[in-house]
């Protein structure tokens, strides 16, 4: 299974936020779309997940482009995880819940163990269930949101950066977790602003000032 | 029973009194007063005349007709209440209202054994009743669903994002859009005999209808009100979904500003 961007552009109004972006990825590796802009990380996001449209190029999966039509199919193979995941939900418990009472993640459940287990991995304590997603910090949502994404087992991650920079341990922990799941045979694309994430990654495209991708 | 003209003089005095009381001490309601009880009395005697000739003539395209616009009117007033953008809403709260307004009358055709169910002593006032408990409800359900998904769009697309349909995203919307717009109707089952007794059953026991009729056609009633507005809710979001999702599931929001 390969995801791949060719020529992807993308602006808002006048703003060019990326340009001849051109990227794989394939299951078991990490690809980090690196650029400050948090408009065009999460822009990048949007258009791979399909809310979006590309001004230029396209999006395919194994060959198949992603389209307005399609793009509901393609999202059943995707989980996301956004810069932050500030629900309207009583407990991080409840949120969980929210993603396997959906239709595409039928075949999938994860017990309560298992979901601790990987909050564990990511340095979350287990207090944390029983709490609303308000009541934790930006990046404690963030690192909520990698866990329960990734134990949906689907054959690509796309992570946005996180609202808050974590601090460096954290921010290993995170790497770490990403790494590992790409190692059990998943596609991970993230977008990151941070070098040391990025030099972690099998592959990185950064978007220079003029916003075009360029593979270092 | 047959009111008088004696009758209808003894009514006015009645009004009188009232205002005479507000003119009497100065209240400052009293204009206001006034012209609701001017703007009430012609809009009384236009609604009697109305109903004079619809009952005169007892025609099924003219109660159709009647129907048609009573529903237009619903909906406009619908769409004012909650505060949605006219020209983005109006064709599909009409499209919600006729739907449950059609479905619910042939149902209580069916419970109240009638056969001819566009004969206008039932099809007239069952048309009335349904419209008037259907807008309130459905201008609430509305309100909230929109002004919901305006403020969770976050969860809307985290939801999508991982692998939701569009029902799906917006089902919490949908849910909550309905428990506002049944909270008032939960308190007013509860006190059924004491709110709606004065209205709907006093008429109907004043025409000589039998107790226990009455009050069997009053549940009959409120049953069909909730099935209609649930059922108008419901119709009026899935056409609306159609012109206010692109197919990118972006929602353009018509609610006005």
């Amino acid at each position: 299974m390969t995801l791949e961007m060719k020529n992807g552009g993308f602006k808002i109004g006048e703003d060019l936020l990326f340009n001849r972006l051109n990227f794989f990825v394939r299951q078991g590796e990490t690809v980090c779309v690196q650029s400050y802009s948090a408009q065009a990380c999460s822009s990048l996001l949007r258009c791979l997940l399909g809310f979006e449209a590309l001004t230029e190029g396209f999006i395919s999966i194994d060959g198949s482009v992603l389209t307005a039509a399609s793009a509901a199919t393609f999202r059943r193979m995707m989980s996301y995880v956004p810069r932050q995941l500030n629900l309207p939900y009583a407990t991080m418990g409840q949120a969980a819940e929210a993603l396997l009472d959906l239709k595409a993640n039928a075949n999938q459940s994860f017990s309560t163990d298992q979901l601790l287990s990987a909050w564990q991995l990511l340095g979350l304590p287990q207090v944390l269930l029983d709490k609303a997603p308000a009541e934790l910090t930006p990046t404690q949502q963030y690192r909520a949101a990698l866990a329960m994404a990734t134990l949906l087992h689907k054959d690509i991650v796309l992570a946005d950066a996180p609202a808050t920079r974590p601090d460096s341990a954290v921010a290993q922990l995170i790497d770490q977790y990403l790494h590992a799941l790409a190692k059990s045979g998943v596609a991970v694309v993230a977008v990151s602003a941070d070098d040391v994430f990025a030099h972690s990654c099998n592959r990185i495209v950064r978007l220079d000032d003029a916003s075009t991708g360029i593979e270092v | 029973m047959t009111i008088s003209t004696l009758g209808i003089a003894i009514a006015l005095v009645m009004l009188a009194l009232p205002l005479l009381v507000l003119y009497r001490f100065r209240a400052d309601i009293l204009m206001p007063m006034l012209r609701s009880v001017i703007r009430m009395l012609v809009q009384l005697v236009l609604v009697a005349m109305y109903l004079f000739f619809l009952f005169e003539w007892d025609n099924i395209y003219v109660n159709l007709a009647w129907m048609l616009i009573m529903t237009a009117v619903a909906a406009v007033t619908t769409v004012g209440r909650s505060r949605l953008l006219r020209r983005k809403m109006l064709l599909s709260v009409s499209t919600g209202l006729l739907v449950a307004l059609v479905v619910t009358t042939l149902l209580l055709m069916v419970a109240f054994g009638i056969k001819n169910p566009l004969a206008t002593r039932f099809f007239i006032p069952t048309v009335a009743l349904l419209l008037a408990g259907m807008a309130e409800m459905n201008a609430t359900a509305l309100n909230t669903f929109f002004q919901t998904a305006a403020d969770n769009q976050q969860q809307y697309y985290y939801l999508l994002g991982n692998g939701a349909s569009r029902l799906e995203a917006v089902t919490p919307f949908i849910g909550k859009a309905l428990s506002s717009a049944f909270a008032p109707l939960a308190t007013r089952l509860a006190l059924l005999a004491v709110m709606t007794f004065p209205f709907f059953l006093s008429g109907q026991l004043l025409a000589g209808v039998d107790a226990l009729e009455a009050m069997k056609t009053l549940f009959l009633f409120v049953c069909a009100t909730f099935f209609a507005s649930t059922l108008a809710t419901l119709t009026t979001l899935l056409v609306a979904s159609h012109n206010v999702f692109d197919a990118y599931n972006h929602m353009d929001n018509p609610l006005a500003n």
